[in-house]
């Protein structure tokens, strides 16, 4: 088919950054003004002590983004976002076993693409359906799809989580955008007069003109509350509308 | 120079990025796991790596043996303590 569409709403968001922490913060990193900056790590004050310790940066960011936009609510299946996952761990385990090193078993254990959902649902005795996603550069589509399905299920609402962090040095022939750290999230409902669309068809690749990450153009997007957002990624063209009242 | 018990806390706090937690805190005869400080079974096979990488010691697939060498501070450097005198003869 040449035109399919999911539409949503975002009932709610958070996000979190090095040196944007705030909402006033990010709508000021959104007009331009002002950049992310440092490494400090989020508080994650929300976790337990004895689990957040295992939280690496990635990870800690994306849980701050969660508690933040889930509160105190269960039973809300979550979809955890990312393209390039804990890379920075696994190129230390790779590096371990080419230096016959034992490995370490948490870091094993949290090299795994669902090792943030899975620290998430373990410290807040959730059961909800919980989703890993990694789908290149358009992840954010992807996930925003899946929610979409969920919710034509008769879901009321998901949490779609979106982090990512730079690639490992050794990596860096792959990079083909201004790689950051960051985590966001919305919590997402069936689309209202005043939600968003997405809607695809084939189409080329382009690179973004602001080299600016999927997760960090959408979110931009967002933010500034756009009319309508193009990208084109992974051979395919996305359209994001948003729909006012 | 610090005791080998000594040692051994700043090493499992290190270790296990055990937030908030100096070596005083630990008690050199209290249970380490469940109990006490209330590790876990990640936490066992980490501070095996970590001791296997300090001090060369490779532990034994005896898990009886183990629970054992890993009761307490004290257990660890009572078993670090032999097998580097081992070692040494």
């Amino acid at each position: 088919m040449d035109n399919q569409v999911v539409s949503f709403s975002v009932a709610s968001f958070a996000a979190w950054a090095p040196g944007v922490e705030t909402r006033d913060a990010w709508m000021a990193w959104a007009r331009g003004e002002i950049g992310f900056n440092g490494d400090r790590e989020p508080p994650v004050k929300a976790m337990a002590p004895m689990l957040r310790r295992r939280a690496g940066f990635l990870s800690k960011m994306a849980l701050e983004v969660a508690y933040d936009c889930l509160g105190q609510k269960v039973d809300v299946p979550t979809i955890f976002c990312s393209r390039h996952g804990e890379a920075l761990r696994s190129v230390e385990l790779l590096t371990d076993l080419a230096k016959r090193a034992p490995l370490s078993p948490t870091s094993f254990g949290l090299s795994v693409h669902n090792a943030t959902g899975g620290l998430f649902s373990i410290a807040r005795a959730d059961h909800a359906n919980s989703i890993a996603l990694s789908a290149g550069a358009s992840g954010v589509e992807h996930a925003v799809i899946e929610a979409c399905g969920l919710l034509a299920e008769g879901t009321t609402e998901v949490l779609l989580v979106v982090y990512d962090c730079p690639l490992p040095t050794i990596y860096a022939s792959f990079q083909d955008c201004d790689e950051r750290p960051f985590a966001w999230a919305w919590l997402l409902k069936p689309a209202r007069e005043d939600g968003y669309s997405l809607r695809w068809r084939a189409g080329k690749n382009v690179r973004s003109h602001n080299g600016l990450p999927g997760g960090l153009e959408i979110f931009r997007f967002f933010l500034l509350m756009g009319r309508v957002l193009e990208r084109a990624s992974d051979g395919r063209q996305w359209i994001w509308t948003r729909h006012a009242k | 120079m610090p005791s080998l018990e000594d040692e051994i806390k700043q090493l499992i706090i290190d270790v296990l990025q055990l937030e908030d937690i100096t070596p005083a805190d630990i008690e050199s005869e209290a249970p380490l796991f469940v109990e006490g400080l209330g590790l876990d079974s990640i936490d066992a096979l980490e501070l095996g790596v970590a001791i296997q990488k300090r001090y060369g010691i490779t532990l034994s697939a005896n898990a009886e043996e183990n629970r054992r060498h890993f009761e307490s501070v004290r257990a660890l450097a009572n078993m670090i303590g032999e097998n580097v005198k081992n070692e040494r003869s």
